[in-house]
C-alpha cells in the first residue's frame, strides 16, 4: 500500500490537475483576502478582514467548491488505469485490491486536502499584504487557520474524496463521480430548503459540510465575536463532523468490499436480455452510389453530425440525471420564492422567472463549461476522430455541431424549468399560465447569456485542445468576468452578457428590449467571430498543437469565411459602436468609483453648509406633464420661500437629481452664483439677504427624459433613474423631479471603510440625540408644512395620482388627461407622482374613502388591503388621535423595487409584496394586512408627529408604526399568530447585528438602522405593553401627539418619548424602560432541567432555569449584568395535531416570576399532563438563544 | 496516381518520421513494409491529410493534399492503424452518419449501400448491437465498410491485421482483394504475408525512409542464387555466427536453419529459395537495423 501511495504522490505532484487547481485555489483565496473590492458573500464588511470566523468561513467555502477538485482528484487516482489502458499491467503486479485502493485513495487525497491548503495559503499571505487598511486588519493569529484546517478542510475532503472515489471506483467512470458530486451538492440545497429553518439539530446534522452546525452557534455572533472567537468544537458541530467522517470510512470500507481487479465495467450493471428478431440479409446486388457535394452538402452533414451528438447526450443516464437535478433544484427556488414573514406569494411567472434566473445560472453554467469539454472531445475521446477527420466535411460542420448540441442542452433545461413552472402553478391552484412570456424570457431575455456562453465555451475548448484544460480555462474567463465588476470594469461591451431585464405585471419589458436586443445583437456577431476563429482552428487530425493549427489557417481560410468574419467584425464593431454612442454619449457611463469620487468630492464641498439655515418652502404649486410612451416628464412650478429664522439668510444651497436636466431654476432676487450639473448642486445669493420673515419666491423647469439606452451597470449606480419614469408605472417623488433646499445628507457614502479610501472623517449618520442645532429640522429636513397643489396630466389611458384631494373635474383634451390635485392643509413636502393603466377598488369607512389602484390582474389582495385599512383606521383613530385626511389611498407600483412608503393620504405599495401574496393559508401571517397597517399608521407617526432630524428619530416614525401595525394584527389574529411574527423580529434583529457596519446604537439613540428601529423596534414595544399593558402605552402615545402633533419645531425626540413612557409607568418598570430603551440588553433563559411527580391528582414540576443579562457595546461585546425581572414561564400540555409546529397550545399555568442572575428553582403545578415548560416561552425578550427556552418533560 | 515528393517531418519532439521519402502509386494494392516505429503511419496519415508534412508535397491525381484536403477526402477511404467507436452506437448508425459524411446524399441509396456493406462484411446480424462489445476482428471489417463507403479513388489501411487470427486476417484479405483494380490501395503492414498475398507493387520503409521499392516478384527474383541455407543443431549457430554474416536464423523442429547471402555458398550450405522475408530481412539489415531474432 505504502509503494501504491508513494506512486500516486509522485504521479500528482507532477499532474497538472493539482498544479492548475492549487495556484487558482491560491489566487481566488489571495484575492477574497486581498482585495477589499472582492469578498465572500455572507461576510460582512464590518469584520476585520483576518476575522477568525472569516478565516474559518472561507474554508467552508474552498473546501464545498475544494469537493470538486476532490472529486477529481481521487476519481481520477481510480479510474486512470482503465483511461489510460494500463489497468491490466497494474492488476497483475501483484498488489492486493485493498493496498491498491487505499494507497491511491490517500494519495489523492493528501493532494486534496493540498489544493485547499492551497487557498488557506492564500488567505494567510494576502492577510499580511501592506496595502489593506489597517483599520480592519487584526492581530495575526495562526489558531484560526488550525481550526480550520481541522475542522473543516480535513473532514470535508475526507469525506467527499471517500464517498466519490467509491463511486468512481465501483462504476469505474469520473464523470459518475463528477454527476454524484453534482447530485449530492444539488440534494443538500433541496433538503436545506425543505427542512424547517426552525429544526436547527436537523439542519445542522444533515448538513455535510458542517456548515449548519458552525452558522447555527455563531449566526447571532456580533461583530466583536466574529473577529476574535472560534466556534467550541462540542455539539452538534462535534457530532456533524464525526457523523461525515464516519460515513466517509464507511464508504471506504464498502469500496474494498465491493472492489475487484477486473477490466469489466459492468459491476453494477445487469445485462438485458432481449429476444432477437431476425431479419433476412439481404442479398448482393453492385449497385454505384452517387456522391453530392453541393451547397446542401455541408447542412446535411450537420443535420447527421447533430443527431449523432445529440444521441450521445440523450442515450446517457447522466443527462436525465441532469434534467433530474435540475427539476429539483429550480422547484427548490420555486419554494424560495419571495417570502415575507413566512407567507408565500403567488407563483406569479415573472416570479417564477426571477426564481428560475437565481437557482439556475449556476446550474446551467456547469453544465455548459462540462459538456463542452465532452462534446467538443467526444470523437477523439471516443478515438473516432481519425475515422471521421478524413471525410469530405468542412470544418465548420463539426463545430457547429458541437454548438448547436450545447444549445439543445440548454434549452432543453430552460424549458424544462418553463414546464416546471406550469406544474407548480398548477399545483398552487393558480392557473394564469403565461406560455409566451416563459418562453421570450427563457429562451430569450434571460436565457440569450447562456446561448452566448454555449459559444464561447466551445471556442476555448478548441483553443485549448485538451477538455481539462478548456473546462479549467473557461472557469477561469468567467470568474474573471464575475470579478471584473467588483474592480470598476462595468462596461456591458466587455462583460459578455445581456443586460438583466426586470420583468413586472404592470410594464412588462417596458423599455428594456432596445439595450436588450441591442447587447444581444452585438454579442452575437461577437459569437459568430469565436465560432469562425474555432473553425479555422477546430482540432482535425493528429494536429494538436495550437501553433500547427494556427498554421493552417491559411489553407482552411476560403473566401466565404473571409466574407462572413468581415460581416461579423463589422457587425461586432458596428453594434459597439451604437452601442457605446448610447450609453456613453447619449447616456453618461459612470463606474461605482467614479460615483464614489463624486460622492466624497460632494461631502468635501458642500457638508460645510449643512447646518447653514434655509428659508422653509411654505407653498408649493407644480405642474408635472408626464409622457409615459416617451418616457418623459416635465416638471415647472414655483415655491414660497420664507426666512422662518430670526437671522438673515444670504445664501441657499438648492439640490436637484442629478439624472434631472434642469432648463430653469431661480429664486427671485438671488443669483445663482455656483453650479455643479454632475451632483445637481446650485447655490444663490441673494442680492439683498433675506431677512426674518422675508420671502422670495423659487421656480423651476426642468425635463426627466430618456436618450437611448444606457450602460448595464447605470441601475447599480444611479439608484434606478431608469425605472422611475416608465411606459405604466411611473414612480417619481419631488427629490427627484423638484429642487430641494439644503444639502443631502442621503448622498454621503455610508461604508467606513470606503470612507477611509477616500480621506472621509468617520460618518456621523445623525446628530447626537438631544443636539440642540437640529431640533428645530425635522426628520424631513424641513421645519414646516407646505400648502400644496399641483396639475398632473398623463396620457388619456392612464390615472395619474399625487398627494392631496382630486379638485374639480379631470380634463381630457388632445389625448392627455389633466388632474389638479390640492391639499387642504399643509403638508410635509414629500410629494410622490404615480401613474399607470389602474383600475380602482373604492370603498369608504366612517367619511373616509378608501381607494385601491390596482393593476387590473392583481386582484388578488384588494378586498385585506381595504380590511386591514378600516381596522387599523378605527385602532388608531380610537387609540391615538382622528385621521387627519378625508381619503386614504394605495397604489401599486412596477416591482423594479419591493417596499411601501407613505405619502400624504397616498401609499405607493409594491407589485412584489403585498399585491401577489398568498393569503390562502390560514395560518400564515397575513403580510398585506401588516403592511397596509404599518404604512397607515404612518399618517400618524410621520405625518402628525415627526421627531427632531437626530439619533432615535427612527423610533417615532418606524418603531411606533411597527407598533401600531403590531397592536392591530393581534387584535385580528390573536396572540399566537403575534407571537409567530415577533418569532420572525427576534431572528432578523440579532442575525443583522452581526452585520452592523459602524456601531449598534440602543433604540432611544437609534440612527436610521433598520435592524433596530423595525425588527428591534417590534420586540420593545411588544414587551412594554405586554408589561405595562396596551392602555398605558396608547395613554402615553396619545399625550406624545397631544404635545407634538404639527409642531413647528422644536420637534420631539425619542427621549420625550420614551419619558412619556416612563410616566404611565409605575416605580416598578423604570430599570425595564431603561434596559429596553437606552442600552442594548440582551438575556439568556433556559430551562436547565426538570423533574415530574404526580401528587395525587396534580403533577407537580419542579424546574431550574439558568437566567442571565448582559449589556453589549456598539461592536457587541458583552458584559453581565445582575438581573432581577419578572418573567414568563408555563407549562404547556402536548399540542394537538391539528396544531402547527410553532403554535404552542394553551398553557396549562401561565405565572410571572421573579427571576436573578444564576440558576433559580422554581415549581409550578398543573392538574393535566404535562408535556413541556418553558421560561419566557414566548420569547417576549431578546435572548440570544431563543431556542432552549422550552423543554420537553420526561413523565415518571 | 499517387505522387509523394521529398516528404518530411519531424515531430516536435525531434523524431524525425519521414526523411525525403518519394514514391509514386499506381492503382492496385500496393504494401508499405516496415517494422514499428518506421514511419509508415505518419506517411499514412499524410497522405489521408490528417497531417502535413514539414516540406514535399503529396498529390493524387493532380490534387495537392496538403492544399486542397477537402478534395482529397471526397476520394478517399481511410481506415486508421488504431481507431475507436461511439459508444452505444450500432455499425448501422454509424455507417449511415459516415455515408452522409461522405457525400451520399439519397437516403434509399445510402441505406442499401450501408446494408451491402454490412453483409460484405460479414456484420449483418450485430448490425443493430453496440459496437463496444465488438471483437477486433469486427471491429477491423466495420473500419474497412466505412473505408469503402463512396467510390474511393484512394483507400488507405493502416496495419488492419495487426491482432487479428488467422480467419479474420483470410476474411479481411479477401474484403481487400473485393476493391476493384482501379482504385489506389495503400496498404501499410509489418506483415510480410499481408503483402505477398494481395499486393501487386510495395515499399520497404525503416527509420523515416524508403528503402527498397518495386513489385514483389520482382524483388525476389533479385536474391535468387545468392541465398543459401543450413539446419544446423542450435549449439552450432554461434560458431557460424562468428565466421559469417548471418541473414536470418529460424528453428525448425528442434534445429536451427541458418541463412546467409553470398555469391558462393559456404561450405556446407545448400541453396535457398528466396522469399519476401528474405527480401525484408535484407533490406532491412543493408539500411542497418537489426533483424536478428536471436
Amino acid at each position: 500500500m505504502l509503494d501504491v501511495f508513494k506512486f500516486e504522490c509522485r504521479y500528482q505532484l507532477r499532474s497538472p490537475l493539482f498544479l492548475v487547481l492549487s495556484v487558482a485555489f491560491f489566487l481566488f483565496a489571495f484575492m477574497l483576502m486581498g482585495s477589499e473590492s472582492v469578498t465572500l458573500g455572507g461576510v460582512s464588511r464590518s469584520l476585520n478582514l483576518n476575522a477568525a470566523w472569516t478565516i474559518v468561513y472561507t474554508q467552508f467555502f474552498f473546501s464545498i467548491i475544494g469537493m470538486f477538485g476532490a472529486v477529481a482528484i481521487v476519481s481520477q487516482a481510480i479510474t486512470r488505469d482503465y483511461e489510460f489502458n494500463t489497468a491490466e499491467i497494474f492488476f497483475t503486479t501483484g498488489v492486493s485490491p485493498r493496498g491498491f485502493l487505499l494507497g491511491r485513495f490517500f494519495g489523492g487525497f493528501v493532494f486534496a486536502v493540498g489544493v485547499c491548503v492551497a487557498a488557506m495559503l492564500g488567505t494567510l499571505l494576502a492577510s499580511l499584504a501592506p496595502w489593506l487598511d489597517p483599520e480592519r486588519v487584526g492581530a495575526f493569529s495562526i489558531a484560526p487557520y488550525l481550526y480550520a484546517l481541522a475542522v473543516v478542510t480535513v473532514p470535508n475532503i475526507f469525506f467527499s474524496s471517500a464517498l466519490f472515489f467509491t463511486l468512481a471506483a465501483l462504476t469505474r467512470s469520473m464523470l459518475a463521480a463528477f454527476i454524484g458530486a453534482v447530485a449530492f451538492i444539488v440534494l443538500n440545497i433541496i433538503i436545506g430548503n425543505l427542512v424547517d429553518p426552525e429544526q436547527v439539530d436537523l439542519l445542522a446534522m444533515i448538513d455535510p459540510f458542517g456548515q449548519s452546525a458552525f452558522s447555527d452557534v455563531s449566526r447571532y455572533w456580533t461583530v466583536f465575536e466574529r473577529n476574535i472567537e472560534l466556534v467550541p468544537v462540542s455539539g452538534n458541530l462535534l457530532i456533524n463532523r464525526v457523523a461525515w467522517m464516519s460515513l466517509g470510512v464507511l464508504a471506504l470500507l464498502f469500496t474494498i468490499w465491493r472492489y475487484r481487479f477486473s477490466l469489466d465495467p459492468s459491476v453494477l450493471r445487469r445485462k438485458s436480455k432481449r429476444a432477437r428478431k431476425t431479419t433476412p440479409k439481404p442479398a448482393l446486388t453492385a449497385r454505384s452510389v452517387e456522391q453530392v457535394f453541393n451547397a446542401v452538402t455541408p447542412w446535411r452533414q450537420l443535420f447527421s453530425q447533430v443527431s449523432i451528438d445529440l444521441s450521445g447526450i440523450y442515450r446517457s443516464v447522466p443527462f436525465y440525471a441532469i434534467l433530474g437535478f435540475a427539476l429539483l433544484n429550480v422547484w427548490g427556488g420555486f419554494e424560495g420564492v419571495g417570502r415575507f414573514v413566512g407567507t408565500p406569494l403567488l407563483p406569479v411567472t415573472s416570479g417564477l422567472l426571477r426564481a428560475i434566473g437565481g437557482s439556475y445560472t449556476f446550474f446551467i453554467l456547469l453544465i455548459v463549461i462540462y459538456y463542452a469539454g465532452e462534446i467538443v472531445h467526444r470523437e477523439r475521446q471516443a478515438k473516432v476522430a481519425e475515422v471521421l477527420d478524413a471525410t469530405p466535411f468542412p470544418n465548420v460542420v463539426m463545430v457547429a455541431s458541437k454548438v448547436f448540441t450545447l444549445w439543445f442542452m440548454v434549452a432543453c433545461l430552460l424549458l424544462l424549468a418553463m414546464v416546471a413552472g406550469i406544474i407548480y402553478q398548477a399545483v398552487q391552484g393558480y392557473t394564469h399560465f403565461e406560455i409566451p412570456l416563459y418562453l421570450q424570457s427563457l429562451l430569450f431575455v434571460q436565457g440569450g447569456s447562456f446561448f452566448m456562453l454555449c459559444v464561447l465555451a466551445v471556442f476555448i475548448q478548441v483553443l485549448a485542445g485538451n477538455k481539462y484544460i478548456g473546462m479549467v480555462a473557461m472557469l477561469a474567463v468567467f470568474f474573471v468576468l464575475q470579478v471584473l465588476p467588483s474592480l470598476d470594469f462595468q462596461h456591458g461591451l466587455y462583460l459578455f452578457s445581456t443586460p438583466p431585464v426586470p420583468h413586472s405585471d404592470m410594464n412588462g419589458f417596458g423599455h428594456f428590449w432596445q439595450p436588450l436586443i441591442a447587447f444581444t445583437a452585438y454579442w452575437s456577431a461577437f459569437c459568430l467571430v469565436l465560432a469562425i476563429l474555432a473553425h479555422l482552428l477546430f482540432q482535425r487530425g493528429v494536429t494538436d498543437r495550437l501553433k500547427q493549427r494556427i498554421a493552417l489557417v491559411p489553407v482552411r481560410f476560403t473566401s466565404l469565411t473571409g466574407l462572413m468574419l468581415t460581416f461579423a467584425v463589422v457587425a461586432f464593431a458596428g453594434i459597439g459602436s451604437w452601442i457605446f454612442y448610447n450609453t456613453n454619449v447619449l447616456n453618461t457611463y459612470i463606474t461605482t468609483d467614479e460615483l464614489e469620487v463624486q460622492q466624497a468630492e460632494y461631502e468635501k464641498t458642500y457638508k460645510v453648509r449643512e447646518l447653514d439655515l434655509r428659508p422653509e418652502m411654505l407653498s408649493v404649486d407644480s405642474t408635472v406633464d408626464l409622457y409615459p410612451d416617451e418616457r418623459r416628464l416635465e416638471s415647472k412650478g414655483t415655491a414660497e420661500l420664507v426666512n422662518t429664522h430670526d437671522v438673515e439668510i444670504s445664501e441657499v444651497m438648492v439640490s436637484t437629481h442629478p439624472f434631472i436636466t434642469v432648463n430653469t431654476l431661480a429664486i427671485s432676487g438671488a443669483q445663482r452664483v455656483e453650479h455643479r450639473e454632475i451632483s445637481g448642486t446650485h447655490i444663490f445669493r441673494f442680492d439683498q439677504p433675506l431677512v426674518p420673515g422675508g420671502g422670495a419666491e423659487m421656480s423651476w423647469d426642468m425635463t426627466w427624459d430618456h436618450e437611448g439606452f444606457a450602460n448595464v451597470n447605470e441601475l447599480a449606480v444611479s439608484g434606478g433613474s431608469s425605472t422611475r419614469v416608465v411606459a405604466n408605472g411611473t414612480f417619481v417623488n419631488n427629490s427627484e423631479i423638484m429642487p430641494s433646499l439644503g444639502y443631502n445628507r442621503g448622498a454621503e457614502i455610508g461604508d467606513p471603510a470606503t470612507r477611509r479610501e477616500y480621506d472621509l472623517p468617520p460618518i456621523q449618520r445623525l446628530p447626537e440625540l438631544g443636539d440642540p442645532q437640529t431640533l428645530n429640522l425635522s426628520q424631513f429636513t424641513v421645519a414646516r408644512r407646505t400648502e400644496f397643489r399641483t396639475r398632473f396630466s398623463t396620457s388619456a389611458d392612464q390615472i395619474a395620482v399625487a398627494p392631496g384631494y382630486l379638485v374639480g373635474d379631470v380634463i381630457e383634451r388632445d389625448g392627455r388627461r389633466i388632474y389638479t390635485y390640492e391639499m387642504d392643509a399643509p403638508i410635509w413636502p414629500f410629494f410622490s407622482f404615480l401613474s399607470a393603466r389602474y383600475e380602482v377598488a373604492s370603498d369608504a369607512h366612517n367619511g373616509i374613502a378608501i381607494e385601491v389602484y390596482h393593476h387590473p390582474a392583481h386582484t388578488f389582495n384588494i378586498e385585506p388591503m381595504i380590511r386591514g385599512t378600516k381596522k387599523a383606521l378605527d385602532y388608531f383613530s380610537r387609540e391615538f388621535s382622528p385621521y387627519q385626511y378625508r381619503q386614504f389611498r394605495i397604489l401599486e407600483f412596477p416591482r423594479y423595487a419591493s417596499f411601501a412608503q407613505a405619502f400624504p393620504n397616498t401609499i405607493p405599495f409594491s407589485e412584489a409584496i403585498g399585491f401577489v401574496a398568498d393569503l390562502t393559508d390560514p395560518h400564515a401571517l397575513d403580510p398585506v394586512f401588516y403592511v397596509t397597517a404599518h404604512e397607515l399608521a404612518h399618517q400618524w407617526w410621520a405625518h402628525q408627529v415627526v421627531g427632531a432630524a437626530q439619533q432615535g428619530m427612527t423610533v417615532i416614525v418606524e418603531t411606533l408604526a411597527q407598533y401600531s401595525a403590531l397592536m392591530v394584527m393581534e387584535q385580528e389574529y390573536g396572540e399566537d399568530k403575534m407571537r409567530r411574527f415577533l418569532r420572525y423580529e427576534l431572528d432578523s434583529y440579532l442575525n443583522a447585528r452581526g452585520g452592523e457596519l459602524i456601531e449598534e446604537l440602543p433604540l432611544v439613540r437609534v440612527e436610521n438602522q433598520p435592524y433596530i428601529h423595525y425588527r428591534k423596534g417590534s420586540l420593545v414595544m411588544y414587551a412594554l405593553q405586554d408589561v405595562i399593558g396596551e392602555d398605558q402605552v396608547n395613554l402615553a402615545l396619545r399625550r406624545f401627539i397631544e404635545k407634538y402633533a404639527y409642531v413647528n419645531g422644536p420637534f420631539p425626540t425619542a427621549a420625550d418619548l420614551v419619558a412619556e413612557f416612563r410616566r404611565v409607568a409605575g416605580p416598578e418598570h423604570q430599570a425595564l424602560i431603561t434596559d429596553l430603551f437606552e442600552k442594548i440588553t440582551l438575556y439568556d433563559f433556559s430551562v436547565a432541567d426538570a423533574d415530574v411527580e404526580k401528587i395525587d391528582d396534580e403533577w407537580q414540576i419542579s424546574f431550574s432555569v439558568d437566567a442571565s443579562k448582559f449589556y453589549a457595546d456598539g461592536a457587541g461585546e458583552e458584559t453581565d449584568a445582575p438581573l432581577n425581572l419578572t418573567v414568563d414561564v408555563a407549562v404547556f400540555p402536548k399540542p394537538q395535531d391539528t396544531l402547527e409546529d410553532y403554535q404552542l397550545p394553551a398553557p396549562l399555568v401561565f405565572e410571572r416570576q421573579t427571576l436573578v442572575s444564576g440558576e433559580n428553582q422554581l415549581v409550578l403545578r398543573v392538574n393535566e399532563l404535562p408535556h413541556r415548560v418553558g421560561v419566557d416561552p414566548y420569547n417576549k425578550l431578546i435572548d440570544r438563544n431563543p431556542e432552549n427556552n422550552l423543554r420537553l418533560l420526561d413523565l415518571p | 496516381m499517387l505522387k509523394i515528393n521529398a516528404l518530411n517531418k519531424t515531430y516536435a519532439n525531434g523524431v524525425q518520421a519521414l526523411n525525403d521519402v518519394s514514391l509514386e502509386v499506381d492503382s492496385g494494392m500496393f504494401g508499405l513494409l516496415g517494422p514499428n516505429g518506421a514511419g509508415k503511419s505518419s506517411l499514412m496519415r499524410t497522405i489521408a491529410t490528417l497531417q502535413t508534412g514539414d516540406s514535399g508535397s503529396v498529390t493524387f491525381n493532380g490534387v495537392d493534399v496538403a492544399r486542397q484536403p477537402e478534395q482529397l477526402r471526397r476520394k478517399l477511404g481511410y481506415l486508421p492503424q488504431e481507431f475507436g467507436v461511439y459508444p452505444r452506437m450500432s455499425p448501422l448508425t454509424f455507417l449511415d452518419h459516415i455515408a452522409v459524411m461522405k457525400g451520399v446524399a439519397d437516403r434509399a441509396e445510402r441505406k442499401h449501400l450501408v446494408e451491402q456493406l454490412l453483409v460484405q462484411t460479414n456484420l449483418w446480424d450485430v448490425r443493430k448491437k453496440s459496437m463496444t462489445t465488438f471483437s477486433g476482428g469486427m471491429k477491423q471489417r466495420m473500419g474497412i465498410a466505412q473505408a469503402l463507403i463512396g467510390n474511393p479513388e484512394l483507400v488507405i489501411v493502416d496495419e488492419p491485421t495487426a491482432g487479428l487470427d488467422p480467419v479474420e486476417r483470410r476474411r479481411f484479405h479477401n474484403l481487400l482483394a473485393s476493391i476493384g483494380d482501379d482504385v489506389v490501395v495503400i496498404l501499410s503492414t509489418h506483415i510480410v504475408e499481408d503483402v505477398a498475398d494481395l499486393c501487386t507493387r510495395m515499399a520497404i520503409m525503416a527509420a523515416g525512409s524508403i528503402l527498397l521499392s518495386g513489385e514483389p516478384q520482382q524483388l525476389i527474383t533479385q536474391l535468387q542464387g545468392r541465398l543459401w541455407r543450413v539446419v544446423v543443431a542450435s549449439t552450432e549457430v554461434d560458431g557460424i555466427r562468428g565466421e559469417m554474416d548471418i541473414l536470418t536464423t529460424r528453428r525448425i523442429a528442434g534445429k536451427t536453419e541458418v541463412k546467409v547471402i553470398g555469391n558462393t555458398p559456404p561450405v556446407g550450405f545448400e541453396p535457398a529459395q528466396p522469399n519476401l522475408e528474405d527480401v525484408y530481412f535484407a533490406t532491412l539489415r543493408d539500411a542497418g537495423e537489426s533483424v536478428d531474432v536471436d
